[in-house]
């Protein structure tokens, strides 16, 4: 499980993370929610170290995140997996061996990395895709690639940072379905999606964080804060919420 | 630091050394490329560098003797010496020496050049030995001072005097700068005063004066003076004094115009004046002085020969501002010398004349010696005659009349002597004032020519010869006119004697029978004892030494080269018209430009003084205060470092090889700089949140790589010249290193979202480079030697 205790971060005396606390059980879906600049990407950054906070408690598994020395971290690394807004797919590698990359470092013989990326690119039905390079594909199937990556290292603890919000509209639904697929898959892992489609969370979401200027406003069920919002963050996505449902 | 976080480090080392080892061995193989291909077309032009000690120019014709001739030179004074040929061009052979080692040595070279001076066919000989330094201008005192230190600085193999310069040669080319510099130090401690006279000026003792100055110096001052005054002055001072000569030559021939200025109007010194000229013309003049109402000025354009009238007027020629007189000395050298060309010839033909009165004088000794035993016998005939008186019983008539015939004989030769001599007395007055006359015209001449030319020194020559010539004939000669003419009052009463004699011849006959009384008193008529006595007065002998002098002085007349004189004459009466005011004023000008604060020497002493802490303004005081003269005073380095032909285009050449090598060695740091660590660098600065330069790891490493990388590369390939100092590398490591971390991120391009994912895979920085950020970059020896590394 995740428990996260009073993160803080500033940049530049400007306080980003005020106090940031939550906690996911094993095979829960959390989703982060809130306007832009809020400290989404902050606080799921954090979770890995990718942004280092400047306070508060990360505990994964019973490991303390923040106490790790840095090889240690990087072999904590090797079991949370990231997936960016803008892909951040390596231009000069395969669409395979992109997939390939995270497990280079592993003990796994060549061909076992290569069967498992095989069975990753299935997943995100981009099996046939593989030996295409990255700028030769629609952001969808981009962004699939940077699922796959992430599945193949086989994460329990799975980022998800704006998965969809460089997409074209039209490709964001194929982007979100093989990530709720992957939700259910899976009992063990815990994901953190930031996002902004509502609908989605509303269908994936164990636990919805609404974050505001660096705070947690409202955190709970989708159930409960799209219908009995208590903050005014939550209002509003409730209205958002209502507004598609009409 | 990232870096040493991971094993990158590693990387980076490999990545070093590989381009330090590649940097060095293609700035060698550059550096080699160069020094093969300049030094061999040069080689080919100027001989084997390093190879020839001596080039000997002969003339071709004569090659097989003249080499025959080296060879045995160099067989006996420097066995195993190498003579090899160069080319022959244009009649000429170049032929190269190169000594053994042993012989390189001073005692060798200081006769190396000697030693061929005795072969015929050589024309010239010059050092080559190289690396070699040449000090010029070292007068010898300072010189041999100086050698001995030189000589023991390092890196000089030896060094010798040649003539005005010291030789140093060096051990190897690349030392040659060391050693200039030190050189140039030692020089640069030292001064040179010159304590000039005027020109002309005859100094005596100028080396004990020096001394005396020296120790005056040495005592009151402290200082540490070296007399090093030399006797004859150097080749830029006879220059400058024939410059000076020719200026004077010139002044002397160039047209004075001489102006009365009109009261009421104004010149002054600079002014520019016209006088017209024929054909419409002008005349330039350029006032050069002003005094009073009259001023002089020189022409600038045109020849007073073509002046009209006698006004000169304003540059716009609106007003005539004065009345001219110009002296054109020209049109004056001129006429006297077309006069002096009639004479000379005429000199010939006087001393022939000369000669021959010489044959006369010597004949008139003769005469006088002649004379002198007529006398004796007339006496001697006289005596008897008077004797005759005494006894006049005893009388023989025939022996008288004998004796009167002889008597009357040697009258008649008497007669004939003394009108010889008024002959050659007014011979020889005649010669006096030919050579007073002749004398005169060519003082006259010389009076003209206030000149130091050649002309004017045979011409000088001549009069003196003249002169001498008449003062001995005067002196050598008054004596025995004086004598003749004391003859001369005697003549008459010879003559009439003689008639006496002649009468008392005819009668004598009779008289013998007449009364004895009668005879007796005619025979004392006859037998003139005052006479006698009064010849017997002037007969004093000339002496034959005085006109050996007079020859002796002929002798040297006759050896004067009258035709040359004439042919210098016809030389100067062609060429000096032909030069015009403007051309002699415009090359005056000309030689006061060259001369213009060059000191000219007369006789000159020279102190050798320390450079530094020496008031030369009280120093000069001192010295004026000891010498009357009106002396000027110059200071000069000991000694100048000339730079040698052959030694400079090596030492362009070394430094073009050093410049290439150092240009290889900037480059490959350069691009390895800027394409593999660069790469290093812009991931460094991307990932680096500080904004301060100097806490940005990047900056630190920038700086590190290029000093590293330059300086062990100009290290290793052993880069070494003024230029290059150790620490100038260093200092342009530094230079590039900032350069790089300012542009690094503008030529690589560094993708932060692909490094950012390899973070989030848990790789390390060294994993991220290798298989991430490496692999996607430019071309390099970073992303060659990367290849080993990377998984795809
Ligand atoms: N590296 C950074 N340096 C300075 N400020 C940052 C940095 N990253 C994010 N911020 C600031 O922190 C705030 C939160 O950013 P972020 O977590 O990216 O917001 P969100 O993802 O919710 O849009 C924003 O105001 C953003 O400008
Ligand atoms: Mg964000």
């Amino acid at each position: 499980m995740l428990k996260v205790i009073n993160l803080t971060k500033s940049y530049d005396s400007r306080q980003v993370l005020r106090g940031i606390t939550f906690d996911a059980q094993a095979g829960q879906t959390v989703v982060i929610m809130g306007p832009s600049g809020c400290g989404k990407s902050t606080t799921i950054r954090c979770l890995n170290r990718l942004t280092e906070p400047d306070g508060g408690k990360i505990l994964l598994n019973g490991i303390s995140v923040l106490e790790l020395n840095t090889e240690q971290l990087l072999k904590l690394r090797e079991k949370i997996a990231f997936v960016f807004q803008n892909f951040n797919l390596i231009e000069h590698l395969t669409v395979e061996e992109n997939v390939m990359l995270p497990l280079i470092k592993s003990d796994l013989v060549r061909q076992e990395i290569v069967t498992r990326a095989q069975q990753v690119l299935e997943q995100v039905q981009l099996a046939e895709r593989k030996n295409d390079y990255p700028a030769n594909l629609s952001g969808g199937q981009k962004q699939r690639v940077g699922i796959a990556r992430a599945l193949i290292i086989e994460p329990n603890l799975l980022l998800l940072d704006e998965p969809t919000a460089s997409l074209d509209p039209i490709l964001v639904k194929e982007v979100l379905d093989v990530i709720e697929d992957l939700t259910k898959t899976q009992d063990q892992r815990i994901v953190i999606i930031v996002t902004h489609q509502v609908a989605f969370a509303l269908k994936v979401a164990d636990l919805i964080l609404l974050l505001d200027q660096g705070q947690i406003v409202e955190q709970g069920h989708p159930e409960e804060i799209f219908s009995q919002p208590q903050s005014q963050l939550g209002q509003k996505y409730k209205q958002l919420l209502d507004y598609y449902r009409s | 630091m990232l870096l040493f976080k991971s094993d990158f480090i590693k990387d980076v080392v490999i990545l070093l050394l590989v381009t330090i080892i590649l940097g060095t061995l293609l700035s060698l193989v550059i550096g080699t490329i160069s020094d093969y291909y300049f030094g061999d077309a040069v080689d080919s032009l100027i001989g084997d560098y390093e190879n020839n000690d001596l080039l000997l120019i002969i003339d071709e014709r004569e090659k097989e003797e003249t080499v025959e001739k080296i060879k045995e030179v160099l067989q006996t004074k420097l066995p195993g010496a190498k003579l090899s040929t160069g080319i022959n061009l244009a009649g000429k052979s170049n032929l190269f020496i190169s000594v053994g080692k042993k012989y390189k040595r001073r005692a060798v070279f200081l006769n190396l050049e000697d030693y061929f001076n005795d072969i015929k066919g050589i024309t010239t000989t010059s050092l080559m030995t190289e690396p070699r330094l040449t000090i010029n201008g070292l007068k010898n005192k300072a010189s041999q001072l100086l050698e001995d230190k030189i000589a023991d600085l390092d890196h000089v193999a030896f060094t010798f005097p040649d003539g005005d310069s010291l030789e140093v040669i060096i051990d190897e080319a690349q030392f040659t700068a060391q050693v200039k510099e030190k050189i140039n130090t030692l020089l640069n401690d030292y001064q040179m005063l010159g304590i000039r006279f005027p020109i002309k000026e005859e100094v005596d003792n100028l080396v004990q004066l020096g001394s005396k100055l020296e120790k005056v110096l040495k005592d009151d001052y402290g200082l540490a003076v070296k007399n090093i005054t030399e006797l004859n002055s150097s080749e830029l001072g006879s220059l400058a004094k024939t410059m000076t000569e020719m200026k004077s030559f010139l002044s002397s021939y160039a047209s004075t115009i001489k102006i009365k200025v009109f009261t009421g109007q104004k010149i002054e010194v600079g002014d520019k004046l016209i006088i017209p000229a024929e054909d419409k013309k002008k005349i330039d003049l350029r006032v050069s002085n002003v005094n009073d109402m009259i001023a002089t000025a020189v022409i600038t354009t045109g020849d007073s020969s073509a002046a009209v009238g006698d006004l000169v007027y304003n540059s716009d020629s609106t007003t005539a501002v004065g009345k001219v007189e110009i002296n054109n000395p020209r049109q004056k050298l001129d006429y006297l010398v077309s006069e002096l060309k009639k004479l000379v010839p005429q000199l010939g033909s006087i001393f022939n004349d000369a000669d021959s009165i010489l044959a006369n004088l010597e004949e008139l000794f003769a005469t006088l010696q002649l004379l002198k035993g007529t006398t004796t016998e007339i006496e001697t005939l006289n005596q008897k005659l008077a004797g005759y008186t005494a006894n006049i019983e005893q009388l023989d008539g025939r022996e008288i009349k004998a004796n009167l015939d002889s008597l009357e004989h040697r009258l008649e030769q008497l007669v004939v002597i003394i009108t010889r001599l008024e002959f050659m007395r007014d011979l020889i007055l005649d010669l006096r004032v030919e050579l007073t006359q002749l004398e005169s015209r060519i003082n006259a001449a010389q009076a003209e020519l206030r000149v130091g030319s050649n002309y004017y020194n045979n011409l000088q020559q001549l009069a003196e010869n003249i002169a001498q010539l008449k003062i001995k004939v005067v002196d050598n000669t008054q004596e025995i006119i004086d004598q003749i003419n004391r003859y001369n009052p005697l003549l008459k009463e010879i003559k009439s004697w003689q008639k006496n004699v002649q009468d008392f011849n005819a009668v004598i006959d009779k008289l013998i029978k007449e009364s004895p009384q009668e005879f007796a008193k005619r025979l004392t008529a006859v037998s003139n004892k005052d006479l006698i006595t009064r010849l017997q007065q002037v007969r004093q002998p000339a002496s034959e030494e005085k006109l050996a002098a007079v020859k002796e002085q002929l002798v040297k007349l006759r050896a004067i080269d009258f035709a040359g004189i004439t042919a210098q004459l016809e030389y100067i009466e062609q060429s000096l018209p032909k030069l015009k005011d403007e051309e002699i004023t415009a090359s005056i000008d000309l030689l006061d430009h060259y001369l213009a604060g060059r000191a000219i020497p007369g006789a000159e002493i020279s102190l050798l003084l320390p450079a530094q802490n020496v008031d030369l303004k009280v120093i000069k005081e001192e010295i004026k205060t000891m010498i009357p003269q009106q002396i000027s005073f110059y200071d000069s380095p000991v000694g100048i470092i000339v730079p040698n032909l052959r030694n400079q285009i090596y030492q362009i050449l070394s430094e073009v090889k050093i410049v290439l090598t150092v240009v290889t060695a900037l480059l490959c740091t350069s691009l390895s700089l800027l394409f593999d660590h660069g790469l290093i660098i812009t991931s460094l600065q991307e990932l680096n949140t500080e904004k301060i330069f100097y806490s940005n790891p990047a900056f630190y490493y920038s700086l590190t790589m290029a000093v590293i990388t330059l300086s062990s590369i100009c290290y290793l390939t052993g880069i070494e010249s003024p230029y290059l100092p150790w620490w100038s590398s260093i200092l342009v490591g530094v230079g590039l290193g900032l350069i790089i971390f300012k542009e690094a991120a503008v030529i690589n391009d560094f993708a932060k979202a692909e490094f950012k994912a390899g973070e989030a895979f848990g790789f390390n920085y060294a994993q991220i480079m290798r298989q991430i950020i490496i692999p996607a970059a430019k071309p390099g020896l970073l992303k060659i030697l990367n290849q080993r590394q990377t998984y795809f």
